[in-house]
C-alpha cells in the first residue's frame, strides 16, 4: 500500500480484530486476519499486543487447547473505550479526505475542523 | 526459539516468558506444515529479538512516541465516562509535568545565565574569527618567504652574474667565480620559485580539500550518532 499505517491506525486496527470474536482471540489469527487488511511483516505484532496489554486495552487469559496452553487475548473496557474513540477519530477522519477527493471543501461541510483537532490528526497519523 | 531464547536473555524474565510464549504459540497454531514459511515471515531470530526488545526500551515504545502519547491523553478523556481509569494514568502525567517551584527555578537560572551566555558566545565568535585570521596570515607568511626568497635570490643572482662576467677580462678566475655564484643562487632561487607555485597551486587547494573532507566526516560522524539514538 502506498498509505503507511501509523501508530494509532495499527492499534485500531489490532483492537477492532481482537473486538471481534466476544471469548477472545490468539496470536496467530490476529495476525492472519490484520493482515488481510493491511501488509504487516508478521513480527510487526507481538510488540503491539504487548502494549496494548500493558496499557490494558487487552488482557490474555490461557485455555487449553489440543492437549497444550494457548494465550488468548480480549479486550478489555479501557480497549473498548479506545477502540470507540478511533473508530470516531477515523470515520471523522476519512471523511475529510473522502470529501476532498470528491471536490467538496471541508469549509463547505459542517463547520471548520478547529487547528487543534488538525494539530492532533497530524500528529497521529504520522509515521 | 532456542536461538530467540537466548537472544532475550538480557531483558526481564516475565517479558522473555510472555514473548516466547507467543511465538510458540504462533508456530503452534500456524501448524508444522507451515513452520518453515512462518519462519521465513519472521526473518531471523535476531530480527524479532530486536522488535521485542525495542518495544521495551525506554518502556515505552520509543520509536513509535506518538503512539503513546496521543493515546494516553486519549483514555484521559474517556474516564470521565465511567469507563476504564485507574488513576494509572494520572499519575503518569503527573510526573511528567513540570511543578510551578521547578518553572520559577528554570526562569531565575536562565535570567542569570543570560548575559553569561551572550559573554560566551560573543567569546567563542571572536576566538573563531582570530583563529581563521590567524590561519590567513600564517598562510600568507609562507607564501611572502618563499616569494621573497626566490626574488630576492634572484635579483642577487643578476647583479652576481652581471658583474662576475664583467670582470672576466680583468681578473680571470675571479670573475669566473663570481659569475658561478651568481648561477648557484639563480638556480636556489628558481627552487623556491617552484616552491612557491607549488604551495599556491598543489598544497593549498589540497588543504582547502582536507578541511571540507574533515567537516563532511563529522557531519555523518554526527549522523550516525543520531541514528544509534
Amino acid at each position: 500500500m502506498v498509505f503507511n499505517t501509523g501508530a494509532a491506525l495499527l492499534d485500531a486496527i489490532v483492537l477492532a480484530v481482537v473486538s471481534q470474536d466476544a471469548e477472545g482471540t490468539y496470536g496467530y489469527k490476529i495476525t492472519q486476519e490484520v493482515r488481510q487488511v493491511i501488509d504487516l511483516s508478521e513480527s510487526t505484532l507481538y510488540p503491539v499486543l504487548r502494549r496494548l496489554q500493558r496499557d490494558e486495552c487487552l488482557e490474555v487469559y490461557d485455555r487449553e487447547c489440543a492437549g497444550r496452553n494457548r494465550r488468548y487475548y480480549k479486550v478489555t473496557s479501557r480497549g473498548w473505550a479506545q477502540l470507540r474513540l478511533y473508530e470516531s477519530e477515523w470515520r471523522s477522519y476519512s471523511q475529510k479526505i473522502t470529501g476532498l477527493f470528491e471536490g467538496r471543501m471541508p469549509s463547505g461541510g459542517g463547520g471548520d475542523p478547529s487547528p487543534e483537532d488538525e494539530l492532533e490528526m497530524s500528529g497521529r497519523m504520522r509515521e | 526459539m532456542e536461538q530467540l531464547e537466548r537472544l532475550l536473555q538480557d531483558i526481564p524474565q516475565q517479558e522473555r516468558q510472555e514473548a516466547l510464549q507467543y511465538y510458540r504459540d504462533y508456530f503452534d497454531d500456524a501448524g508444522p506444515e507451515n513452520e518453515q514459511a512462518v519462519m521465513e515471515a519472521l526473518g531471523n531470530p535476531a530480527r524479532v529479538a530486536e522488535s521485542i526488545r525495542r518495544d521495551l526500551s525506554g518502556g515505552e515504545g520509543e520509536p513509535f512516541e506518538d503512539r503513546k502519547v496521543s493515546p494516553d491523553r486519549e483514555m484521559i478523556k474517556y474516564e470521565g465516562s465511567g469507563q476504564a481509569g485507574d488513576g494509572k494514568n494520572g499519575e503518569r502525567k503527573s510526573g511528567s509535568r513540570l511543578s510551578p517551584g521547578v518553572i520559577v527555578l528554570i526562569v531565575v537560572l536562565a535570567v542569570f545565565a543570560g548575559p553569561v551566555l551572550v559573554m560566551l558566545s560573543v567569546c567563542l565568535i571572536m576566538f573563531l574569527v582570530s583563529l581563521l585570521i590567524g590561519i590567513a596570515a600564517f598562510w600568507f607568511g609562507i607564501a611572502a618567504m618563499l616569494g621573497g626568497a626566490a626574488i630576492g635570490l634572484l635579483a642577487a643572482a643578476i647583479v652576481l652574474a652581471v658583474t662576475g662576467s664583467a670582470a672576466i677580462p680583468l681578473h680571470p678566475m675571479a670573475g669566473t667565480g663570481v659569475l658561478g655564484v651568481g648561477l648557484l643562487l639563480a638556480g636556489v632561487g628558481i627552487l623556491f620559485l617552484v616552491l612557491l607555485v607549488l604551495y599556491c597551486g598543489v598544497v593549498t587547494p589540497a588543504a582547502f580539500r582536507g578541511i571540507g573532507k574533515l567537516f563532511s566526516l563529522i557531519k555523518s560522524a554526527l549522523k550516525r550518532a543520531k541514528k544509534a539514538k
